[in-house]
């Protein structure tokens, strides 16, 4: 993918710059001076990947284009924050070796604060990095606590770049090299602060109300929302962050699928129990305020060549794919699968049976896996007759897209042809 | 993606932990070595006719000027850093080009070819701390030949050595107990007063009075940038306006330019003492013996 060819040569640059500042065999003549120099360009790609990694969490709308979607945006922040976290990690591992050879003494104050203040910056960003990574990893807390955490890595963020200006290194002796890791860490900081300002102090979203919640089942509501001033345009498909201004909801924003199309007026959510805060939902009122950050997403059937199409939702996946049907012209060849544990869970199935009655070309298949069994690759082949030349979209539990995405592509599908959500993040 | 990052915490902790408790064993088992002064004593005790001695002199420090035998002067210490070699983070080139000479521009700039120490970046104070771990002693000092050889896993123990063995910290104490050379006159003291100084009036016996000090710069005869006449002009009179302007005739600091740092850090070697300072008879006749430490650093840098 182009874009993360970008990114690989965005992190590689002050490599490049690195290795023009010396001969590179001075660079590697013994022990000491290689764990050096491979400390030295994990520390330089890791603070580009970091800076990257920061423009990537600001939601912003060229990304959302050019990632083919914002959720394939966060799962590569995700992906990047990982490599990029590992790499700062081993930064002062090979650089300690040169300490090691002289004495474990001289090592060991290496890894002590308050030795050196530059140093000292790195540890303190560094330690504060170990912490937040352990806050999303490994210690599970409620989503609104783990976002307002992971906010201070800007922090983290800012002392390792103090540490890179400070310290005496190749980014001090070589201006270069000193300019280009600015740019990128002020770039990252300035999209951070950017977001922060529109989070905080200005509103560039889309000013709602709520205007009805209708529980759909026992777990599933639906939240109906009233523009109060101008109208959000998307396309069917997409999804949008939303902030509900109530006393009973946290304030944090949250991504949803849109499950009207838009052709309504009113915008309209579809979202499922799970016991965090989606239970909280059921707090809302109508005539609470909601702020909405969108459209994004790039999930949608028109965003494909081909007109022959396979659909496959897996419980609340079902939301963009209701939407998409409410807006589908009568051109495209439709197999839609809907997949749920049983009948009883499905929501929506009267409209969707009442487009397949209207349009000949949408086939609605409800499948219950209590009666049928999970449903897999091969059986939706037979049942559409084939899968060669369409186009494939789905939208559910990760690990139910994980097996059909595999199970597609052992029958011969492109990869580039099937679509998919993360609803991951 | 966690697992990447389970991984390198995992790596990144047993490694830290390792090296923190190994350097602090490290560090608890030189706490129980001889103790810092008792090694400095007994490199002492060894300055006898019987026991070899080395005087740490620039004489001395040429000798070692090769990377397999490296001695170097910063600031007024002398340093065996042979053992270093390849742990240097500037690499070795840089570092063998000063072996043998006085490297404290060098050090002070992280360039080996600097003349001054202004400029350029000086090493951090870690560095300084593992330097520490390489001294033998002060310039001109006489240290027991078999000190030379102690490695440099002392470490710990020189590095606070010259807190505890009083070497001077400051131009005062000049008179404390370092052996200065190795050319012993047997002590008579004198008073350093006006007229003390002006008996030392001609260039083959010169002191100066700057800046409330006194300097017997007799043998810095033929080195003077600015030649001798300018220079014995001023032998046996206050000369801190002549030294500022660079003007043997003048009689205010004001005019003209004053002598460089560089010029004031060579000065230094010659200092015997203050006004009206007494100092013994010896610190007069040997000449150029007497290092008084320069401000820069100074003996807190090296304490850890």
């Amino acid at each position: 993918m182009i874009t993360m060819n970008i990114i690989v040569i965005l992190s590689i640059i002050p490599v490049i710059i690195w290795a023009f500042m010396a001969p590179l065999a001075s660079r590697f003549t013994d022990l000491g001076t290689v764990t050096t120099s491979i400390g030295q360009i994990f520390g330089l790609v890791g603070m580009s990947l970091f800076s990257i990694n920061l423009i990537l969490a600001g939601r912003l709308k060229f990304l959302d284009k050019y990632f083919n979607g914002l959720d394939k945006v966060y799962a590569n922040h995700s992906k990047i924050g990982a490599i990029s976290f590992s790499m700062l990690l081993f930064h002062p591992l090979f650089l300690v070796v040169q300490y090691l050879l002289t004495s474990t003494k001289a090592a060991a104050m290496f890894f002590v604060p308050g030795n050196d203040v530059p140093v000292t910056w790195g540890i303190i960003s560094l330690g504060l990095m170990i912490l937040l990574i352990g806050f999303t990893f490994y210690i599970k807390l409620k989503y609104n606590v783990w976002k307002f955490s992971h906010k201070f890595m800007t922090g983290a963020f800012f002392l390792a770049v103090v540490h890179t200006m400070l310290i005496s290194s190749d980014v001090s002796r070589n201006i270069m090299l000193r300019y280009y890791i600015l740019l990128l860490a002020g770039a990252g900081l300035f999209v951070v602060v950017r977001k922060a300002y529109f989070d905080y102090f200005a509103n560039n979203k889309f000013n709602y109300k709520v205007v009805n919640i209708k529980p759909l089942n026992k777990d599933i509501i639906e939240i109906e929302m009233e523009p109060l001033k101008e109208r959000m345009i998307f396309t069917s498909g997409q999804f949008s962050f939303f902030t509900f201004l109530s006393n009973g909801v946290s304030s944090e924003s949250h991504p949803f699928s849109l499950s009207s199309s838009n052709n309504e007026n009113n915008l309209k959510i579809t979202v499922k129990n799970l016991g965090d805060y989606t239970g909280l939902l059921n707090n809302l009122r109508p005539e609470d305020g909601v702020l909405i950050d969108g459209p994004y997403g790039h999930f949608s059937y028109v965003n494909v060549k081909s007109k022959n199409q396979i659909w496959i939702a897996g419980g609340i996946g079902i939301t963009p794919f209701f939407s998409m049907a409410k807006s589908l012209a009568n051109d495209y060849n439709i197999d839609f699968y809907y997949s749920v544990k049983e009948e009883g869970e499905a929501v929506y199935t009267k409209e969707l049976q009442d487009i397949s009655v209207k349009n000949p070309n949408f086939k609605f298949n409800l499948w219950s896996a209590k009666d049928k069994g999970y449903i897999n690759g091969g059986v939706v082949a037979n049942l559409s007759g084939g899968v060669g030349d369409k186009d494939i979209f789905l939208c559910g539990p990760p690990m139910l897209m994980e097996s059909l995405k595999n199970q597609f592509v052992s029958l011969g599908v492109d990869i580039n042809k099937i679509h998919y959500e993360n609803f991951s993040f | 993606m966690k697992k990447l990052s389970t991984i390198s915490l995992f790596v990144f902790g047993v490694v830290v932990i390792a090296i923190l408790t190994a350097g602090l064993v490290f560090y608890q088992n030189n706490k129980n070595a001889p103790s810092s002064s008792a090694l400095v004593k007994n490199a002492i005790d060894k300055i006898n006719p019987n026991g070899g001695t080395v005087t740490l002199d620039m004489t001395e420090i040429a000798k070692h000027n090769k990377s397999s035998n490296c001695w170097m002067l910063i600031s007024g210490n002398v340093y065996d850093i042979t053992s270093f070699f390849g742990s240097h983070p500037g690499g070795n080139s840089v570092m063998a080009a000063t072996c043998g000479t006085d490297a404290t521009d060098a050090y002070m700039t992280k360039d080996p070819n600097a003349k001054t120490t202004s400029g350029g970046q000086d090493h951090s104070s870690r560095a300084k701390t593992m330097l520490a771990d390489y001294y033998l002693g002060k310039l001109n000092e006489v240290i027991g030949s078999t000190k030379v050889n102690i490695p440099s896993s002392t470490s710990g123990a020189s590095t606070s050595s010259q807190t505890s063995t009083g070497v001077p910290s400051n131009t005062t104490s000049v008179k404390s107990n370092t052996v200065i050379n190795s050319n012993v006159v047997p002590a008579s003291n004198i008073t350093l007063t006006l007229s003390e100084i002006s008996k030392h009036n001609k260039s083959s016996d010169c002191f100066l009075l700057i800046s409330g000090k006194v300097y017997n710069i007799t043998s810095f005869f033929g080195s003077h940038p600015g030649g001798n006449s300018v220079m014995a002009a001023t032998c046996g009179t206050d000369a801190t306006a002549a030294y500022m302007t660079k003007d043997p005739n003048a009689t205010t600091s004001g005019s003209r330019s004053s002598h460089s740092s560089n010029a004031t850090g060579m000065l230094v070697s010659y200092y015997i003492g203050d006004l009206n300072q007494t100092i013994g008879q010896q610190k007069v006749t040997s000449t150029n013996a007497v290092v008084a430490p320069t401000t820069r650093g100074g003996d807190n840098e090296w304490d850890d």
